[in-house]
């Protein structure tokens, strides 16, 4: 129970940090491109 | 008591709506601005109607990047912690797709878990995390069989100039979709249990996750019922929350004296 506190607290700090570096943004920008060289499509 | 009410209610609801319900959520075109979400399950951001990102995708686009993708970590750490890997058993399309070809009536094959969570171990390490950072480009995503089915194919069919991309390279991964789909025909979920870097991540929760089963020792006859309908061939009362289980609860609804909670 204690070690699960833990946990949710480091992942929780990490979004914080990922909100702070603005990555959701990247992640918006990385999967709204079509990356057709991972389909194959070359 | 909180938990143990939850597990109960999801060993009397059905499956099945539920991965039907997800994976058109996940892929239903309705909220694009949830692409700076990762998905908690294995669901390709390519794929024409995707609403959320991949979050295998994303950590390996950071890695080409020599970034740590702290947001995606903290997301997926956090689903880990509270469900562990119930994601695979109840939202992840793929898994879905291995459910329902497996209920193909055939000669079945089975294959051992031995050496499984090694497999995926390495598949995580290796093609999503060590080989990205080190060539920078995206390698799992590459050889991913859902992202063959989700994005490659449903893009070569809507759009003509992509269809004049199609070479060897598409071909290959199509083999490996196909090698996959007759895999889930023969073995319990193929995929989830020898590949998916995903349910390799979530693995690492199971045995802390809020969501865990229990098995009464003194109840259990051993009768193996579950281990028969268990998707990812688990003997479940040797090991309740083994790195394999995905929180399905088929074993607790067949368990003839309930002994799984």
């Amino acid at each position: 129970m204690k070690k699960r506190r833990v946990l949710l607290v480091v992942f929780a700090l990490m979004i914080a940090v990922g909100l702070v570096l603005e990555e959701h943004l990247d992640i918006l920008r990385y999967a709204r491109s079509i990356c057709l060289s991972c389909m194959g499509l070359e | 008591m909180v938990m143990s009410r939850f597990i109960s209610w999801l060993s009397k609801v059905r499956r099945w709506y539920v991965q039907l319900g997800s994976a058109v959520f996940f892929n239903s075109f309705s909220l694009q601005g949830f692409k700076r979400l990762p998905c908690p399950a294995l669901n390709c951001h390519a794929c024409p109607l995707a609403n959320f990102g991949c979050p295998i995708g994303v950590i390996q686009h950071f890695g080409t990047m020599h970034q740590v993708p702290w947001f995606t970590i903290g997301v997926l750490g956090v689903v880990g912690v509270l469900i562990g890997r119930l994601a695979c058993g109840w939202f992840c399309p793929f898994g879905f797709l291995q459910d329902l070809l497996y209920r193909i009536k055939v000669n079945k094959v089975n294959l051992s878990n031995r050496y499984a969570n090694w497999i995926r171990y390495g598949v995580l390490l290796v093609l999503v995390i060590v080989v990205p950072i080190i060539t920078l480009d995206t390698w799992f995503c590459k050889l991913c069989p859902a992202g063959s089915l989700e994005g490659g194919i449903p893009w070569v069919v809507i759009d003509p100039g992509v269809r004049q991309l199609v070479g060897w390279r598409f071909w290959g991964k199509i083999t490996i979709l196909i090698v996959f789909i007759v895999g889930m025909v023969f073995v319990k979920r193929p995929f989830c249990r020898f590949v998916c870097p995903l349910g390799a991540i979530y693995s690492l929760f199971n045995k802390v996750s809020a969501v865990r089963l229990v098995v009464d020792q003194d109840k259990c006859i051993k009768c193996d019922l579950c281990k028969q309908v268990c998707p990812m061939d688990i003997a479940v009362y040797l090991d309740a929350n083994s790195p394999q289980c995905i929180r399905c609860m088929e074993c607790a609804k067949v368990c003839p004296v309930d002994a799984i909670t």
